[in-house]
This record gives structure tokens, C-alpha cells and sequence, in this order.
């Protein structure tokens, strides 16, 4: 199969077959095909994406210092670790082909000569890419080059890195002819997946390798808590596992790791070495445990998505997952953390935190067996990215408007773009697109005679390389035990810290000492009862595929005989009192309840659809129940529940879910939400509106930096129609609120409502009840009835002891 | 409107951000920034060109509201020194037209230090009634009133988190809050501000509706 002699002796002295999709990809790379090949992790698949290339530059002998691959992982680590590892293989082989990396971190100098020499397989990230094709002899360096390969391809679709890329490789399409190689562990097999990176025909390659993982759920004889996401209630179960075997924890948040790897610590009689990973640790406290794992130092890592994605860690025996999985291919990602190679199957446990979260949990087993993943479809591109890919074209060569026509509409995610609306961004790049003309002397983009577009002056090319990339923290401020750096903390929590409080981070316990600039100070100490910090975003909302799984098997009795007692006595019970949710109506459970001898209305939406749009549901419902006269007191909600409390008895319902008005009242909202304010911010500077940095510029007081807010509202009055503001409105719609899948939603269900009014609480309503004062509608009106509600009050009320 | 005694003279501390001194019919205003956007413009930062004209109209309709005789800026009026020649015809002209109304005491700031406009003369500080007003807070021993930090308090109320700008106020020193619509601020607590009020201080949040007065401790 293989032709080439050099690489068929070397599997033959290594005793070595090929898999079928590895003879496959060798097979249909030769005849000029593009690829995508689905195969599970540990399945030889990056390897398998390297072959072509190896076998070409082995007949070839190319000069070696001709760029002939370009490997692009979404990940600085995983780059290192692909490099390593080919490095290792290439030696193997004894073959003479050149090989490096470039991200960020590599040296100002070896970039340099990296331009002038490049290697013959060049292995780089996403935003070092971007940089690259920033280049000005951008088409002079990838003129030779036969092959991309894109790793984690699931990882990217749908998100503005994501974006970023398929923008820069439209564009590299048209320097030469090259032929892609895509890669994903899980992966839908459907046109978006296909199209999104490779314009072109692609022939997907699926490995007849099944592993078939094998998934229990931890916790079930145990009293698995009502609400919250702790996992405390299960420590002793975990610790019976990770004490057998090397094992990766993965949660869903920053604040949930920090605890768990505190009371594991805490219990670890043994001393079991465990650590802690996640994105706001220092990047070289991070390095540490990732090569600790990869030495095999360690017996658990808790982690939050930080370890996702590939970095080979072949002795995990066991994936654990905390909370809910929340989609399907995301678990499925996580689990193949476990058994990196053939051998065995994957093996993980599931540990539901509360009781709707066990549904869920045994919902996406279900799937995984049946074989039935989220499909990817993808969303509108990004305005904001284009902006800054413009740039990075001008930064490289002239811009003829009608080639840049032409590359942006042959971008996939950017398919369906009207030239007007490019037209209006390269206004903006130009000097601002104000209808105050009052920028002309500053211009970005200057116009040359032909018409075409230039970049006005070197610094910007400065600016550009600066602050390319598409990912946007929060206000962080670095955290420090006397000269060494520990990671970084959002400024929000800091500021509600005085000195001398305690808090976890990094799982030491640290004493606040002082505020300087942009540093925390802090000291090591003993302190039992530390503040956790909550971190801004991380709220990820169920996938409608798992929603809907969810309510099938709420409505499938007999999937009911595995489930746990309590689990079936909560469910009989909710049938018994009120009713089951399906998914083709809306149930409203409707009931009284008394605090503090005031009697409110609690009204319950199931509605399965997922944070987002249950939180947009209650804004706008909220509003609506107001214009009726009546007081809405509060609303709380769930992935699954949106649960709204009210002074009065709401008399018709449907005039609730008038479809009509809709729309308008979302718009309303949205302008004045937090979630408006925080998407202008990061449109501004992905746009180059702000600049996370500039060459030569003294670093400024806090005071002195310029504030999203402001300049929202000030372009709210004089500008509304500016392209920043249609921008974030965009943005806005598309990635939290899921208007979409809200419109979809109403429409189903508008005529199909399902009133139940109850006496008391239901069954299903008490994992909410439970959670009501976390969130709170308006303060002010909230303070007069602020309501505590107490577990076993509630309980007994409903009638379960 | 917060009525206050500094110096044995009544001032007003009003809810725009601005201090008014009824004897004297003194309005002090402090870093209005004008033209921080078309400084930033320069970098390649379009910010929108419309902060001088939204800040000038806002002094404008608040002069309008107080008996004035004498407008003290104080400090850093334009973002940079070349600010005034960046304005644009409108704004401009409430510009001047305030300059011709009332009489205009413009003391400079880190930002605008050379700053070179016809027909105003600028100051490095001003001295009435025993109390100094200057842009930094000085070493003299009189009464000091200052601006240059863009004082902002940080108030968690009900889990909702609210950063307005602030007055703080001692018995001898008063700094006022930022002017102009494109200031950031600097939260009260930060260390820098222990240095200058080392007496007791009061706080003064403005909303532009309402100013209250805040305890921290």
C-alpha cells in the first residue's frame, strides 16, 4: 500500500501495520484530494495526517529550507507536543526534513530568520498564522507549500478563532494550490463541518475503529443533593477511583475546580499527588503539571476545559466528570481523555450534582451509545474579525476591492456578506466611518491611485501584530506571592476583597494584601473558611440535542427501572401531583407560596432549552407581566426551568407568548443589558477600535485608559447606526442569547401551552425553589420581599420528607 | 446638590460633578479631557469624534443653572496640548462662547502643561479666599482643592455592583471627580489616595441625578 521504500522499511523494522484510515488518508492525499478524517483519540490520527507529507518531502529531497507543511493546532501546547513528537519520528525514520514551531512565544530573533529560512514543516497556532500571512512577502513564503493541516477542527468551528482562520486560508488559497488535511476526534458528518475550513471537495475518512467507552454514573446509591453543584456528597467515591487510578477530573468551572481540589485535599489520606489546572493559572504553573503528567508524576488533575483538548497522556486510565456534561461531543471529547491508545476502551464516571443534572447525565450515556452527536451548523461571520483581517491584508499588500469581494464571499462562514456591509467596515478601518468626517488627517487605510487600498504607515503594521487574535479577557489583575507570579483573578473580585481577606486560588489559600497598578499581593496562610472566587462567563448552556434527550427519557418510564429509588420516587411523584414535561408543549406549573407571611405567585416554565434562552425568556416576560399591572417580584432559571414569581395571579396566559411583539421587546432588553455593554467592548477591540497594546506607549493608569462604557453611550446618542453597533447587536443575538433557537422555540409551543395550577410546589419545581435567591430580577423591588428559602421547609411542604 | 463648609466658606457639591462656591460665584469644574478621541484617532483609534461636543454642552447646560461669575478649569482641560486646535466648528464655539461670558480661569494639567490658545491666559494654580486650586494636590500648607486622580468609589449594593465617580472631601483638601464623558477613574481605595488624605475623609458619589454621601469603613 505504502509505496514509498523508506517509509514501508521503517513500519516493516518497526513491526508496524497501518490502520485502514491511515492507508486511506495515504491513498487519497496521492490523488490530490482534500480530507477530513473523524477518528477517535489514540488512534494514530495526527501521525496519520503527517504521512503524506513525510512520504512527499522523502522522495523529493526538498531543500531544506522550503516550507512544504503547515501544521495549525488551536492550542500553544498541543503545537509543542506535535512538534516533539514528529521530531522523534523523523529521526526514526533517519529522514533530512526541517521542522519548527512559531507561536507567541517564540523568540523575536528565530522569527526573524524563520522568515527568511522557513523549515519544511512549520507547526503554528491560529493567531501566529494570521501574523504570518501579515507578512509583506507573505505569498513569496508560502509559495511551495503542498499541504495545511488543521487539528481539533470541532474545537474551532463556530467561534471568532475559528473565523479568523478560514478568512487567512481563503486568502492562502490564493497564493497556491494546497491541499488540506482536517482532523477531529467527534466530529458531525454534515456540509457545515465539511465546508468550514476547505472551500473545495473534501472526502471524509472515518477509522472503522470503534471505542466503545464505558460510562457509569458515580454517586447514584448516595442522596444526590436537590440543587447547588457541589460534588462533596460523592468525595469518598471519587477518592475510592483516582486511589486506583490515574485519573483527569473535569468540571465545568473555574470556582468548581478550585473547591473540589480542596476538600479532595482534605480527604487525601494518602497522599495522592493532585493538582489543579485551569485557564487562569499562570501559564508556567500550568506547563508544570502538564509535563508532570506527562512524566507520570501525578495520580489526578482536576481541570476545567483548559485540558481538553489533545495533549497525549497516554497512563490516564480514568475521566471523571463533575456536573453536567451539557453536550454530547463535548463529553465524548473529555472521555477520550481516558486510555489514550487501542488497547482498552475509554473508561469514565459521571458525577450528577443535583437531580436534574443525574437526567442529563443518563441522557448523554443513552446517546453515546446510539451513536447520535450534535449536528455543527454554522453561524453568521463575524464583522468584528473581518475588521481585523482587512488590516492584516493591507499589512501584506494592496487591497484590490474586488478581489477582497470575491475571497471574503468564498469564505464559508462569510458566504452570504452584501458588499455594502464590507464596503461600511472598510470605512471604519479607513478613519472611523463617523458621518463626522473629522479623522481624514489619521486615516488607517489610505487609497492609492488605482483605487486600491494601503496601509497609511508602519506603526499600524505594529499595531496589527500586536494585537491580532480574537480572544478578549475580562478586566484581569495578575496575582503574586512576593516575586512569583500565580495567575490572574478578575479585577471585580479583587475589589470586593479588603485586606487581610482570605480567598482560594490555585488551590493555596492566599491572604489579600494590597493593590498596586495591576498586581495583587497576597501571602500564604491558614484559613478554614476562604471566600471562592466566581468567575465572570463559563455559563454554558445545554445543546438542544441533549435537552431534548433529556425530556425523552423523563417520558420513557422504562428507561426509569435503571434509575436510582429517589430519582423514580421524585418523578412518580411529580406525575402523581402535577404533570411530566414532553416536548411538544409547554408546561406551566402554576402555585402559591408563602414567605415571611407574604403570599407570592410562583409561575414554572419547562421549556428544556438551555441557559441562555431561558434567562432571555425571563427578562422578557418579566416586562410583559409588568404592562399587565402585575408585579414580577423575581425570576430565576436553569438550563431547564425558568421559574418567575409575581404579586398577583396572572389571569391569560397566551398573552404572555403573543409571538407578534416578540421581537421588539428582545431588542429593548438586549440595549440596555450587560451582555450588550460586554459584546461592544469586545467587538471595539477585536475591530482595532481599542487596542489591548501599542508599540512606544507608556503603560497608563487606570484612569487613563479609555472605558467600552463610554464610548457606547456616547455613540448610542450621536451615531446609532454606526457599524460597531450593528456589529454588536450581531454578536449579541448570535453567541449568548440563541434568539434563534428562542424563536424556534415560541413558535413550536405558542398555541400549545399546558397550564397546571397546583396547590403547593411540585415535585420538579423544587431544585429551583431551592436556587431562587441566587438571581434576582430588579433589587430594589426584590429587597421588600427578599426571600430564604430553607431545604427542609420546602420539603415539607411538598410533602417529601 | 451636598452643602459643604471648607475653609469656613460654604461650597456646594453638585450631583454633575462640579463645585460651586455661592460667595464668590466660583464653578469649578476638573479634567474634561476634550478631545481624547481625536488624540486617540492618531493612534488608529477612531474613537467616536463627538466627546468635546457632548462634554462642552453638558459644562454649558450646567452654567446655565447657577448664578456664575468666574469658571475655574482645573487641569487638564485638553487631553493634549494641541487638543484646541483639534476642535471642531461647533465645539469650538461653546468653547469660546464660555470664555466670553464668564471670566475664564484656566489652570493646566499634566495633559495640556504648554498648552496655547489665543486669547486665554492659563495658570498653573489660582489662589482665592485662601484656598489654592491647582491641578496635583500640592506641599503647601493652605486649602487645596485638586483633581488629576478621577476619584471613582466601588459599592456593592444587593449584588449588583456600582462604580460612579466621587468628590473626597477632608477638612483641608477636596478632589474633585472627573469632568469630561470619555474619563475612566481610579477607585478611591487605591493606595495612592491614602497618601494624600492621611485626616479624616468623607465621599461624595455622583449619578448625575442624585450625589450621596458614602461611609466606607
Amino acid at each position: 500500500m505504502v509505496e514509498n521504500k523508506i517509509i514501508s522499511n521503517w513500519l516493516k523494522k518497526k513491526n508496524w501495520n497501518l490502520y485502514e484510515h491511515q492507508k486511506k488518508i495515504i491513498h487519497d492525499i496521492s490523488k490530490g484530494s482534500n480530507v477530513l478524517l473523524i477518528s477517535p483519540t489514540g488512534t494514530g490520527k495526527t501521525l496519520s495526517a503527517f504521512f503524506p507529507s513525510i512520504i512527499d518531502l522523502s522522495n523529493k529531497s526538498l531543500n531544506l529550507n522550503i516550507l512544504h507543511t503547515l501544521y495549525i493546532s488551536p492550542l500553544k501546547s498541543l503545537t509543542y507536543n506535535i512538534e516533539k513528537n514528529i521530531i522523534d519520528t523523523i529521526k526514526d525514520i533517519s529522514l533530512n526534513i526541517s521542522i519548527a514551531s512559531r507561536t507567541g512565544d517564540t523568540s523575536f530573533e528565530k522569527k526573524k530568520k524563520q522568515l527568511l529560512n522557513p523549515p519544511n514543516i512549520l507547526m503554528t497556532t491560529i493567531e501566529s498564522f494570521a501574523i504570518l500571512m501579515s507578512e509583506k512577502n507573505s505569498n513569496n513564503f508560502f509559495r511551495n507549500l503542498k499541504f495545511v493541516i488543521i487539528d481539533e477542527i470541532h474545537s474551532l468551528i463556530n467561534t471568532k478563532r475559528g473565523e479568523l482562520l478560514t478568512l487567512n486560508l481563503t486568502r492562502l488559497n490564493n497564493f497556491n494550490i494546497n491541499q488540506k488535511i482536517l482532523l477531529s476526534a467527534t466530529i458531525s458528518e454534515n456540509i457545515d463541518s465539511k465546508k468550514y475550513f476547505c472551500s473545495e471537495n473534501i472526502k471524509i475518512i472515518k477509522s472503522n475503529i470503534k471505542k466503545q467507552p464505558v460510562i457509569k454514573i458515580l454517586g447514584e446509591h448516595l442522596n444526590i443533593p436537590w440543587s447547588g453543584h457541589n460534588a462533596t456528597f460523592a468525595i469518598k467515591d471519587i477518592y475510592k477511583i483516582i486511589k486506583k487510578n490515574v485519573s483527569i477530573i473535569y468540571v465545568n468551572t473555574r470556582a468548581q475546580a478550585e473547591l473540589l481540589f480542596q476538600s479532595l485535599w482534605a480527604f487525601n489520606s494518602e497522599n495522592l499527588k493532585i493538582a489543579l489546572h485551569h485557564g487562569s493559572l499562570e501559564k508556567k504553573i500550568r506547563m508544570n503539571v502538564e509535563s508532570k503528567m506527562i512524566n507520570n508524576e501525578l495520580d489526578c488533575v482536576i481541570a476545567t476545559s483548559s485540558l481538553e483538548l489533545g495533549i497525549d497522556w497516554s497512563n490516564i486510565k480514568v475521566v471523571i466528570q463533575i456536573g453536567a456534561p451539557k453536550g454530547i461531543t463535548r463529553l465524548l471529547q473529555r472521555i477520550g481523555r481516558s486510555n489514550h491508545n487501542l488497547k482498552s476502551n475509554s473508561v469514565a464516571y459521571l458525577v450528577p450534582t443535583n437531580r436534574f443534572e443525574f437526567l442529563e447525565c443518563k441522557a448523554a450515556i443513552t446517546a453515546i451509545k446510539k451513536n447520535e452527536i450534535e449536528e455543527i451548523s454554522t453561524t453568521y461571520g463575524s464583522m468584528d474579525v473581518l475588521a481585523q483581517h482587512i488590516i492584516g491584508i493591507a499589512c501584506s499588500s494592496e487591497i484590490n476591492i474586488n478581489k477582497l469581494y470575491d475571497e471574503i464571499l468564498s469564505t464559508w462562514p462569510y458566504r452570504k456578506y452584501k458588499k455594502e456591509k464590507i464596503q461600511k467596515i472598510i470605512s471604519f478601518l479607513e478613519n472611523g466611518g463617523y458621518s463626522l468626517e473629522k479623522y481624514d488627517q489619521f486615516k488607517k487605510l489610505k487609497k492609492t491611485k488605482n483605487g486600491n487600498y494601503i496601509i497609511s504607515s508602519e506603526k499600524f503594521i505594529r499595531q496589527y501584530k500586536m494585537n491580532v487574535g480574537t480572544i478578549i479577557e475580562g478586566q484581569m489583575l495578575e496575582v503574586k506571592l512576593r516575586n512569583k507570579k500565580l495567575g490572574k483573578i478578575e479585577e471585580w473580585f479583587v475589589q470586593k476583597l479588603e485586606s487581610g481577606d482570605t480567598f482560594i486560588f490555585g488551590g493555596e489559600v492566599l491572604k489579600f494584601n494590597s493593590i498596586n497598578m495591576n498586581i495583587v499581593k497576597v501571602e500564604k496562610i491558614k484559613d478554614k473558611r476562604p471566600k471562592i472566587p466566581s468567575y465572570a462567563g463559563g455559563k454554558m448552556p445545554i445543546s438542544t440535542k441533549l435537552a431534548d434527550k433529556v425530556i425523552n427519557i423523563i417520558n420513557n418510564e422504562k428507561e426509569w427501572q435503571t434509575f436510582p429509588k429517589l430519582i423514580i420516587e421524585w418523578l412518580k411523584l411529580q406525575k402523581k401531583r402535577s404533570k411530566l414535561p414532553t416536548s411538544n408543549e409547554l408546561l406551566i406549573e402554576f402555585f402559591p407560596y408563602k414567605e415571611k407571611k407574604i403570599k407570592q405567585y410562583y409561575y414554572l416554565f419547562y421549556t428544556f432549552q438551555g441557559y441562555n434562552v431561558n434567562n432571555t425568556l425571563g427578562f422578557v416576560l418579566s416586562n410583559r407581566i409588568r404592562k399587565l399591572g402585575i408585579k414580577p417580584l423575581g425570576f430565576v432559571c436553569t438550563d431547564y426551568v425558568l421559574a418567575i414569581w409575581v404579586d398577583k395571579e396572572i389571569e391569560n396566559l397566551d398573552l404572555l407568548f403573543e409571538l407578534n411583539s416578540f421581537k421588539n421587546s428582545i431588542n429593548k432588553w438586549l440595549e440596555n443589558s450587560s451582555l450588550y455593554k460586554r459584546n461592544f467592548n469586545k467587538v471595539a477591540i477585536i475591530s482595532g477600535l481599542i487596542n489591548k497594546g501599542f508599540p512606544n506607549q507608556p503603560k497608563r493608569l487606570n484612569q487613563m485608559s479609555i472605558n467600552s462604557e463610554l464610548i457606547l453611550k456616547v455613540l448610542n446618542k450621536y451615531e446609532k447606526k454606526h457599524i460597531l453597533i450593528e456589529a454588536t447587536i450581531e454578536e449579541s443575538k448570535k453567541d449568548l442569547i440563541e434568539l434563534n433557537r428562542l424563536e424556534i422555540y415560541l413558535k413550536k409551543i405558542s398555541s400549545k401551552i399546558k397550564l397546571k395550577k397546583l396547590k403547593k410546589p411540585s415535585p420538579l419545581s423544587i431544585p429551583l425553589m431551592l436556587q431562587i435567591n441566587n438571581e434576582v430580577f430588579d433589587h430594589r423591588i426584590v429587597d421588600e420581599y427578599y426571600l430564604k428559602t430553607f431545604e427542609n421547609d420546602l420539603l415539607n411542604e411538598v410533602g417529601i420528607s | 446638590m451636598k452643602k459643604i463648609v471648607f475653609n469656613k466658606n460654604t461650597f456646594f457639591l453638585v450631583e454633575q460633578g462640579i463645585l460651586y462656591w455661592p460667595k464668590n460665584l466660583v464653578l469649578v469644574v476638573s479634567d474634561l479631557h476634550l478631545e481624547k478621541s481625536s488624540y486617540f484617532a492618531k493612534f488608529g483609534q477612531f474613537l467616536p469624534p463627538y466627546d468635546s461636543i457632548e462634554t462642552l454642552n453638558l459644562l454649558d447646560e450646567i452654567l446655565k443653572q447657577h448664578k456664575v461669575k468666574t469658571v475655574i478649569l482645573l487641569g487638564d482641560v485638553f487631553h493634549d496640548n494641541d487638543g484646541y486646535d483639534r476642535l471642531d466648528r461647533r465645539a469650538k464655539l461653546i468653547f469660546n462662547k464660555i470664555n466670553n461670558k464668564y471670566n475664564l480661569l484656566f489652570v493646566v494639567g499634566n495633559h495640556d502643561q504648554d498648552i496655547n490658545i489665543p486669547n486665554i491666559k492659563t495658570y498653573e494654580d489660582i489662589t482665592i479666599d485662601g484656598i489654592n486650586f491647582s491641578h496635583k494636590p500640592s506641599n503647601l500648607n493652605s486649602h487645596q482643592v485638586f483633581g488629576h486622580f478621577h476619584p471613582k468609589i466601588l459599592l456593592k449594593l444587593n449584588g449588583k455592583r456600582i462604580f460612579k465617580k466621587c468628590f473626597i472631601v477632608s477638612s483641608t483638601k477636596i478632589c474633585m471627580p472627573a469632568f469630561g464623558v470619555f474619563t475612566g477613574g481610579l477607585n478611591v481605595e487605591s493606595d495612592i489616595f491614602k497618601k494624600i488624605f492621611k485626616q479624616n475623609k468623607e465621599y461624595f458619589l455622583i449619578d448625575n441625578s442624585h450625589i450621596y454621601q458614602i461611609n466606607l469603613n
